[in-house]
């Protein structure tokens, strides 16, 4: 659904929450990549979402939060002038329907050479789930990332 | 139940809509540019929008437990769906549909009499193909393009499936025309791997390909050519388009099996100007393309046979 809103509707920008880490369980011990929380992990949020996609499971709540976020999302960007009405209808409609594909899970791979350092922003520890890494980039273009599905 | 918060009092819908998004996504989604402060008052304004919820709803001034957290982000959504507009949710996802962009699990799928009687009525081919729309490998939609010519409304959707021998795996490529919530099916082909068409770039070539092997030739304004992608003329199509049964193998087919089993294809729109645009148009051996299938153990084949198909749910 993300890939799909920035390319139809948002210029092909992305505001994206990542790590640098697929799999933290795999890190060493002593690394800071151990201490990220398994509700951060790329590949935990992957799984369980391919798990509730394949499943249908209509009480997943990594399904019903997204809903929820993008629903703020299509308000805002309508009160914000960045989106017509038409489109923030689409959005609302396309997410409350019964598509069970618009949930499957997509990997974005960033490779991080070609990002200016001073657009990854290191998110506080305050703001993240554990003690381990996490970053965000606010105006990740389509052209910065290949995607990747299972 | 909207309790109309007071300090909204005043602001249209849209506006007030929006400060509730974005004071929600400052506590859901932490640093999302999306919450920044819109309007010249609006930090003081969030301010006094989270005091009054926080003591509607009995949440002390300080407190962010993630419980309470929560509950106050739930009653701003709950105060900015009061503030929408009703959606014709219907309407928005036809419009996506007319674009190719609804997501084809949407979709109804209505599948002809010709392709089922091509299958033989069988049920499991007909879950073959509601399994291929709903999740596709592959689709590729036509789209109207706004200018003179209005497309048909195709769309081509292609999917592998694995079966437990190798070699009777097959690309299963479902043609259909949409309209609104429906897609109607009316041309299903089993391409296997051992057919120049799994070499293809885009599904269009895919087709081409596979009509190279099991397509007729055909006649289209007297030009003999086994596969249209595109014409348009001012002339009634069935006029300007003929089988070519001159043709050595159709010769040969015929006489075999005294009746010749082919099935056409040609998707049609008239133009504003009264000219028909025509697509994908071709005409499939019948008799070539059930032996292929045949040959492929198709007749009997079993459900459990093919290793990734996903039980059929129906809206």
């Amino acid at each position: 659904m993300t890939l799909e809103i920035g390319r139809k509707y948002r210029g092909g920008k992305y505001f994206v929450w990542c790590s640098e880490h697929y799999d933290p369980r795999k890190a060493p011990g002593a690394s800071s990549a151990a201490l990220i929380a398994p509700s951060s992990s790329p590949k935990g949020i992957f799984d369980n979402l391919h798990s509730d996609c394949e499943s249908e499971d209509v009480h997943s709540s990594l399904i019903k939060g997204y809903r929820r976020t993008f629903k703020r999302l299509a308000k805002a960007w309508l009160a914000d002038g960045s989106l017509t009405k038409v489109q923030h209808d689409e959005i609302v409609s396309s997410i409350q329907s019964n598509s069970w594909q618009i949930w499957r899970p997509v990997l974005f791979v960033i490779p991080k050479g070609g990002i200016t350092p001073s657009r990854i922003i290191d998110v506080p520890a305050r703001d993240r789930a554990a003690y381990g890494p996490e970053y965000q980039i606010h105006d990740l273009d389509a052209s910065e990332f290949e995607v990747m599905e299972r | 139940m909207s309790m109309g918060i007071t300090t909204l009092h005043g602001l249209d819908s849209v506006t007030a809509s929006g400060i509730l998004a974005r004071a929600a996504l400052s506590l859901s989604d932490f640093m999302n540019p999306a919450a920044k402060y819109l309007l010249p008052d609006e930090e003081n304004m969030r301010k006094k929008v989270l005091d009054e919820v926080r003591a509607h709803l009995g949440i002390r001034v300080d407190s962010e437990a993630p419980s309470d957290l929560e509950r106050i982000v739930d009653f701003l959504d709950s105060e900015a769906d009061s503030l929408d507009e009703p959606i014709d949710e219907k309407k928005a996802l036809e419009r996506l549909s007319e674009r190719g962009e609804l997501p084809t699990d949407l979709y109804d799928v209505i599948i002809s009499n010709e392709v089922q009687d091509v299958y033989e009525f069988r049920q499991f081919d007909v879950e073959l193909i509601i399994n291929t729309v709903r999740n596709p490998d592959k689709t590729q939609h036509f789209r109207p393009t706004g200018d003179t010519v209005d497309v048909p409304l195709i769309s081509m959707f292609a999917k592998h499936f694995r079966h437990k021998y190798l070699n009777q795996s097959f690309t299963l490529l479902v043609i259909g025309v949409r309209s609104g919530l429906q897609v109607f099916v009316g041309q299903v082909w089993r391409i296997y791997a051992d057919s120049s068409a799994g070499r293809a770039g885009d599904l269009v070539d895919f087709l081409k390909q596979f009509i190279e092997d099991f397509g007729l030739y055909i006649r289209i304004d007297g030009k003999k050519t086994k596969f249209v992608s595109e014409v348009t003329s001012d002339k009634p199509f069935r006029t300007i388009f003929d089988i070519d049964f001159t043709d050595d193998n159709a010769k040969a087919y015929r006489n075999k099996s005294k009746q010749h089993k082919f099935q056409t294809a040609h998707y049609a729109r008239m133009d504003k100007n009264g000219f028909e645009n025509s697509r994908l148009i071709y005409a499939v051996d019948l008799i070539k393309y059930k032996s292929k299938i045949e040959a492929h153990n198709w007749r009997n084949e079993k459900a459990g046979d093919i290793l990734n198909v996903s039980a059929t749910t129906f809206h």
